[in-house]
């Protein structure tokens, strides 16, 4: 560990490895996760990350360390984007459906942060399990028009160890039992649930008076000091921005940290990786090309790799890398089919009190009944609700200038009576989407990234399944703001053609399956069609539940590394972890 | 802050934590820690401030902020530092180091907690937010585009054809601050900033859409910005707009070691209704227009 902390730019870790077992493109809760198994076992990882690494020291030993630059400033990470994709150098191109043409926007569609540590940085760190309905969704709902409903290569029940591992790794305080919905845990979190938010407790006793059920948010900001890091002290910036305190656990100062800290890692950030290069019979990879962060050619190779870019990304990097073929990967036709969002429907209650949502961490409470029960008409299949508020003040007086046209005095009214500001209450319904084969991610043919490279294009149009339960849903949402007190509640029109999602929940674009002709990676997240590359992120989910992907994703990558350590017994290697974890 | 004997292991590191990280900031904050680390820096001074309009672009900056945002019983744009804000921003490529991304974590206005009670200590950090980070090849390239044009880096104009190419805020403001100018000329006026408030908003709904956004978007942004980057001048929009603004490193729930959960702060409740906030409703005009934004959404008021 004396090489450590890193003193070469753009080089976290130990630069002195001369061979890498494993090469990962991408440092999210996919690769993120990964490299804490690999780097555990013995195995030399070297990570590459498109981004930027805002840990100051997060390969520094000592105590201290890491240290955060994120701070509560919304001009820096929410209005600028620190941690964004730059769309003027970096856009993605968006049509609803083949028939408008190439496309009909050019700019942001649904962007995760890119940086060391991936989408987790920006999200507010709300992790539930899926249900254990969730994996067999084929099985649960049969053939559905423009559908293409799959059952996972694997059950609840096998993934669950991995659940239970994951939530020790990156410690997510919750409680069992308080979500009735919640499938069977062997064992309660590793943490209390931390203090609710005014409008949770609000909004909670709305929904308690009609009937429902709401609980404590599991989430990865801690309730108490856990792991050398400290509790998390709801400063209230929270979703949209990087934690500065550590409280939140996110891949970098979680599992990342350990790895690099084992000696074994290498972790090379602001590299874009351009293309995976295979033999010419296409069923092995031979290395990576990249971009260094001086914008130069630059290769790296190992023995094995794992695609971690994201949702979007991994299936864009298998597409460019065989522009002349159907990508790497692809036999199937799958590399890119099948993206899903989660159709997130807002139920809006505007409240004569101030809720003050720049006090919590953005969602401290919420409830599941609205997740629905397959099968049942009484209770559609939807989604999670996620209890909010508003707590970022440009953002709303951009709100009033640009929706509402307002100019002078009325500006000024609005902003002192702050209705989208501190009075406002949100129910965000994470709902489930139908996967479909046209909902996908192709290489646009004209719109090109500032390499030159072809831009991502997402052609998505939400199925009858989603619109159906949004609307059936967001009237009873309307309903609970009326019992928690608002004066006024709606919701606002999530579709009406041309919308670009704003989710932030990208999955489903490199499916998992057991059949090589329907799914782009087996599961155990190994290419069908290529022996020494796994794809290890939220686009291998064959279908999205109606819960928060990014636990599922860590398990999911726990697993899968787990498995290429030694692939008959994944969870004893998993086990081994809560030994390098203090107490 | 007291060190702790009686501690909890975790709690004990977590505490080192803290004093070691004071001890890095008192000697200089995350480029001194850089330095004596051998980390590539990445902070720096912000060094003296730089401005970029002419004073007759201010004047007619001004004027429009007068009349978009204005002083009434509350701050305005131009009051609260908002053209300030507009002005530095303006000139963010005019150092050194690109003034687009401040540093971290803290801006030192609010203190650490107490590690034996969680209540508020008497020791600020260092505040970072003086501090500029050093932006990536990509975000300088993205931000270089936003202020100078499509033109203005290499393959900049990669997608001309597909997109309509970006003349850039700073033509943007030189030739819409001129157009104000000349419309107020032509209506007989001898500056702009003579006009009234409603037709300066008129002239204002004239100019190009491009024009209009980045001057509403800016002017927002120096309401309710961090001061340290020109706007909000002493937090006053914050205050007078009620928002707490930046809480760390002591946050809105303070850990209490002795029952190992967290509380509310007194002053700034978390968890339950906050008596010194505006709790009474609104004016009637406003509920005017929830009403009509409400029920032309299908939605219901509740009475």
């Amino acid at each position: 560990m004396s090489n450590l902390p890193s003193r070469v730019p753009n080089v976290l870790g130990n630069t002195s490895l001369a061979h890498f077992d494993v090469v990962i493109i991408g440092s999210g809760p996919g690769g993120g996760s990964a490299v804490r198994v690999l780097a555990d076992a013995g195995l030399t990882v070297c990570i590459l990350e498109a981004g930027n690494n805002y840990f100051l020291g997060l390969d520094d030993p000592r105590p201290g360390f890491p240290i955060p630059l994120f701070s509560s400033d919304e001009l820096k990470l929410s209005t600028r984007g620190l941690v964004s994709q730059q769309t003027r150098v970096e856009p993605r191109t968006f049509r609803e459906s083949v028939a408008q043409g190439k496309r009909t926007y050019v700019g942001e569609v649904n962007n995760l942060p890119k940086a060391v540590g991936g989408g987790q940085i920006h999200a507010d760190g709300k992790t539930p399990r899926f249900n254990d309905f969730d994996f067999r969704m084929r099985s649960e709902l049969g053939d559905m028009p423009d559908a293409d409903w799959a059952d996972w290569p694997l059950t609840y029940d096998e993934l669950e160890p991995f659940y239970a591992a994951a939530e020790h790794e990156v410690g997510v305080s919750g409680r069992a039992g308080a979500n009735p919905f919640e499938s069977p845990r062997s064992a309660d979190y590793p943490l209390p649930p931390g203090p609710d938010m005014y409008v949770g407790a609000l909004i909670g006793e709305g929904a308690r008076k009609l009937g429902y059920t709401p609980f404590p948010y599991p989430g990865v900001n801690l309730s108490r000091a856990y792991d050398g890091r400290p509790a998390c002290n709801d400063c209230g910036l929270c979703s949209f921005y990087g934690c500065p305190t550590n409280a939140k656990g996110t891949p970098a100062v979680t599992t990342i940290r350990k790895a690099l800290l084992t000696g074994r890692v290498q972790l090379r950030y602001n590299c874009i990786v351009t293309r995976i290069v295979t033999n010419a019979v296409g069923n092995e990879v031979t290395g990576l090309q990249y971009l260094d962060p001086a914008g130069q050619p630059a290769t790296v190779s190992g023995d094995r790799y794992i695609l971690a870019a994201g949702g979007i990304e991994s299936a864009r990097l298998c597409l460019l890398s065989d522009r002349d073929g159907p990508g790497v990967g692809n036999s199937s036709d799958r590399v890119g089919r099948c993206l899903m969002y989660h159709f997130q429907t807002l139920g809006i209650g505007i409240y004569r009190q101030s809720l003050h949502g720049e006090r919590g961490r953005s969602v401290a409470s919420g409830m599941a009944d609205f997740r629905g029960v397959p099968n049942d008409p009484d209770h559609p299949l939807g989604g999670v609700i996620e209890f909010g508020t508003n707590s970022e003040k440009i953002s709303e007086a951009k709100n009033y200038v640009h929706s509402l046209f307002a100019r002078g005095r009325f500006l000024k009214k609005l902003l002192r009576a702050s209705p989208f500001g501190a009075h406002i209450g949100v129910m965000t319904l994470q709902g489930e989407d139908a996967p479909q084969l046209t909902n996908r991610v192709d290489l646009d043919p004209d719109v090109k990234d500032i390499h030159g490279q072809p831009a991502a294009r997402i052609t998505y149009q939400p199925h009858a399944f989603e619109l159906s339960a949004s609307r059936y849903y967001g009237e009873r949402m309307i309903d609970i703001h009326g019992a928690a007190g608002a004066q006024f509640a709606f919701v606002p029109p999530r579709y009406d053609g041309n919308v670009t999602p704003t989710t932030r929940h990208v999955m489903g674009a490199m499916r998992m399956g057991s059949d090589p002709r329907t799914s782009v990676v087996d599961r155990l997240q190994r290419f069908h069609d290529i022996g020494n590359l796994w794809c290890i992120d939220g686009s291998v989910l064959p279908t999205g539940s109606g819960y928060n992907p990014t636990l599922t994703i860590e398990a999911l990558a726990l697993r899968a590394a787990a498995a290429m350590v030694d692939s008959t017994r994944p969870e004893a290697v998993v086990a081994r972890l809560a030994v390098s974890r203090r107490p | 802050m007291s060190s702790d004997d009686t501690d909890t292991p975790a709690r004990e590191l977590s505490n080192f934590g803290r004093r070691d990280f004071l001890r890095t900031v008192a000697a200089g904050g995350a480029a001194a820690v850089a330095a004596s680390t051998g980390l590539p820096g990445c902070g720096s001074s912000s060094g003296p401030t730089r401005r970029y309009l002419s004073e007759s672009q201010r004047t007619t900056l001004e004027a429009l902020a007068e009349a978009l945002i204005p002083e009434d019983e509350t701050v305005g744009a131009l009051g609260a530092g908002a053209v300030e804000y507009v002005d530095r921003w303006l000139a963010a490529f005019d150092h050194p180091l690109p003034q687009l991304f401040r540093g971290g974590p803290y801006s030192g206005r609010v203190p650490y907690p107490d590690p034996k009670t969680g209540d508020a200590s008497n020791v600020f950090p260092a505040n970072h937010f003086h501090d500029v980070l050093e932006p990536t090849r990509l975000q300088e390239a993205a931000f270089r585009i936003e202020f100078f044009g499509s033109d203005a880096v290499p393959n900049g104009n990669i997608n001309d054809g597909a997109v309509p190419t970006t003349p850039g805020w700073l033509a943007l403001y030189h030739d819409g601050l001129a157009q104000l100018e000349t419309l107020a000329q032509q209506e007989g006026l001898a500056s702009y900033a003579d006009g009234t408030p409603e037709q300066r908003l008129d002239f204002f709904d004239r100019t190009p859409k491009l024009f209009r956004d980045a001057v509403l978007d800016h002017l927002c942004e120096g309401l309710f910005c961090a001061p340290e980057y020109g706007g909000n001048r002493d937090q006053i929009a914050w205050r007078q707009y009620h928002y707490d603004g930046d809480s760390q490193p002591l946050g809105h729930t303070l850990f209490d070691p002795a029952t190992g959960e967290s509380r509310d702060r007194p002053d700034q409740p978390c968890q339950t209704l906050d008596p010194n906030l505006p709790n009474d409703g609104f004016e009637r005009d406003i509920v005017t227009v929830l009403t009509i934004v409400t029920l032309a959404q299908g939605g219901k008021r509740f009475y």
